[in-house]
């Protein structure tokens, strides 16, 4: 009877196509979706606290430490982080919704190049002598950002329709995924695959 | 040989050719003085205020190092008080040691004669880069700040996060001013003809509405790897100086937006305002002056494009 129950609500869900929420769903997800970013604004903020505050006029050693620092601290304060935890699967539907809308066809063209540009996979940068190129970025929550990885531009109008984020959270898009890079300890927070065709 | 005189002596050798250059582009009558020992092309006027523009310069190459000597060089005659750089300022890995090799070492003659250099934030920038001292952003990705003389003001903009926040501080900060000029400066051109990228039209689409209601003046940008001015838009004059590090040699395409394009060498631009006059000189690795010209500001108030 149960299994039955749960074919027939799977069942209603596909039939009802799950790629665009009801308006009152959709502002319930939102919400949720808001709220889990909003607690890992509050860590990054506590994490930030412990730490000796970052001068707006810093050496460079300074920033490295302060960053290396918070970046650690994150990392402890969220062990167990896995994909799925900010971007839930419930909300899923509202990202893609607006993400295909906006990239999709010749109406997208240019906020698919606007994402081209500065996309880690395939923007390294010109060489500098006995420098390595950029580590490849790691869909892991929790992971680093690589150092002297280069950040995609995000389209100002696609800025516009995605949820707001917190500080220090922003999106960015690595390949064809999104994902929530924390600005300040540069570390890969959470991730949504195959967004852009 | 002093800075000054190696200048001159590798302006003579060029001086040939940087008149054919020159002869294209829209021109002023350079001063006496400085037209009888080399190609600066820019009045000197008292009271002016006197600037550089460079842009995708942190490589730590070689190239970036020559177009940075050359730059202290011509400050010799030029005496400019600032630098303004359009992002990409430093590329690729960005520890402690190459804040020094792609920004410090390079731009160390001119750090050390007290010339400010304010950072826009390109896409292989790390946002961390605001907190750096000698960037002078203060901590923000975004900031505005006042030219010590001569009534100016600039706007540097993250272009590669163009949020509703972003936009809100700009269109604050611009109805605010109250200065004569205005100047925004930050990474993704809005007109290009560079054949890699080309124009950001969705960046344009949000930004220049507000250049125009506000009354922007010039918009200094980099990203291409050349120098390119385009044809002033609404009364808006841009300019491209992506070149400071590196070159896309010949990346330029042919287009009735562009007034002058350079993409055979690495290049920085010289400014400098006098009253409602702006005067500019690109000046290439080389030494050789390949655009060079004035413009007033329009008046008050600006047609709404």
């Amino acid at each position: 009877m149960r299994s039955l129950v749960l074919f027939v609500v799977t069942l209603a869900a596909a039939v009802s196509g799950s790629s665009e929420p009801a308006a009152n769903d959709r502002a319930r997800l939102l919400k949720e979706f808001e709220d889990r970013a909003a607690i890992y604004s509050q860590l990054s903020r506590k994490a930030a606290a412990t730490l000796p505050p970052l001068p707006d006029k810093a050496s460079p050693e300074q920033i490295a430490a302060h960053q290396k620092a918070l970046a650690k601290a994150i990392q402890a304060g969220r062990a167990g982080a896995f994909q799925g935890e900010i971007l839930f699967d419930g909300v899923v539907p509202v990202f893609l919704d607006v993400l295909r809308t906006d990239l999709a066809g010749s109406k997208g063209r240019d906020a698919r190049e606007t994402i081209k540009d500065g996309d880690p996979r395939t923007d390294k940068g010109p060489s500098t002598p006995g420098e390595p190129k950029p580590k490849e970025v790691q869909l892991v929550p929790n992971a680093p950002y690589p150092d002297g990885a280069a950040l995609s531009t995000v389209p100002p109008d696609l800025l516009a329709k995605l949820p707001k984020l917190p500080k220090p959270l922003e999106y960015r898009f690595v390949g064809g995924h999104l994902i929530l890079h924390d600005s300040e300890a540069s570390l890969v927070v959470d991730y949504l695959k195959e967004v852009v065709a | 040989m002093t800075a000054s005189a190696t200048r001159k002596a590798r302006a003579l050798v060029l001086l040939l050719a940087g008149a054919v250059a020159a002869a294209s582009a829209p021109s002023i009558a350079p001063p006496a003085s400085a037209a009888a020992s080399a190609p600066l092309s820019l009045p000197l006027k008292q009271g002016s205020l006197r600037f550089a523009v460079i842009g995708d310069s942190g490589t730590g190459t070689g190239a970036q190092n020559e177009l940075a000597r050359l730059l202290a060089e011509w400050r010799a005659d030029f005496p400019f008080e600032l630098v303004v750089m359009m992002g990409d300022n430093i590329y690729g890995r960005d520890d402690p040691r190459d804040y020094r090799q792609k920004f410090e070492e390079p731009y160390g003659t001119l750090l050390g004669a007290g010339v400010k250099f304010y950072a826009a934030l390109g896409n292989h920038d790390d946002p961390k880069q605001r907190f750096y001292e000698k960037f002078n952003m203060g901590g923000e990705r975004y900031y505005s700040f006042k030219a010590p003389k001569a009534g100016v003001r600039f706007f540097a903009l993250d272009s590669n996060y163009m949020d509703k926040k972003q936009l809100d501080w700009l269109e604050k900060e611009l109805q605010a001013s109250g200065s004569d000029w205005k100047i925004c400066f930050f990474h993704h051109p809005l007109y290009s003809s560079g054949k890699k990228h080309g124009p950001s039209e969705e960046l344009r689409t949000v930004l220049e509405p507000l250049f125009v209601k506000y009354g922007v003046d010039v918009v200094l940008q980099g990203h291409e790897h050349f120098y390119e001015r385009l044809q002033p838009q609404h009364d808006i004059h841009y300019f491209i100086s992506g070149s400071a590090g590196q070159l896309r040699r010949g990346n330029i395409a042919k287009s009735e937006l562009s007034a002058r394009g350079f993409d055979e060498d690495l290049s920085f631009i010289l400014m400098e305002i006098a009253g409602d006059e702006l005067y500019f000189q690109t000046v290439s690795r080389g030494g050789k002056t390949v655009d060079s010209g004035s413009f007033k500001r329009p008046p008050e108030p600006r047609k709404n494009g």
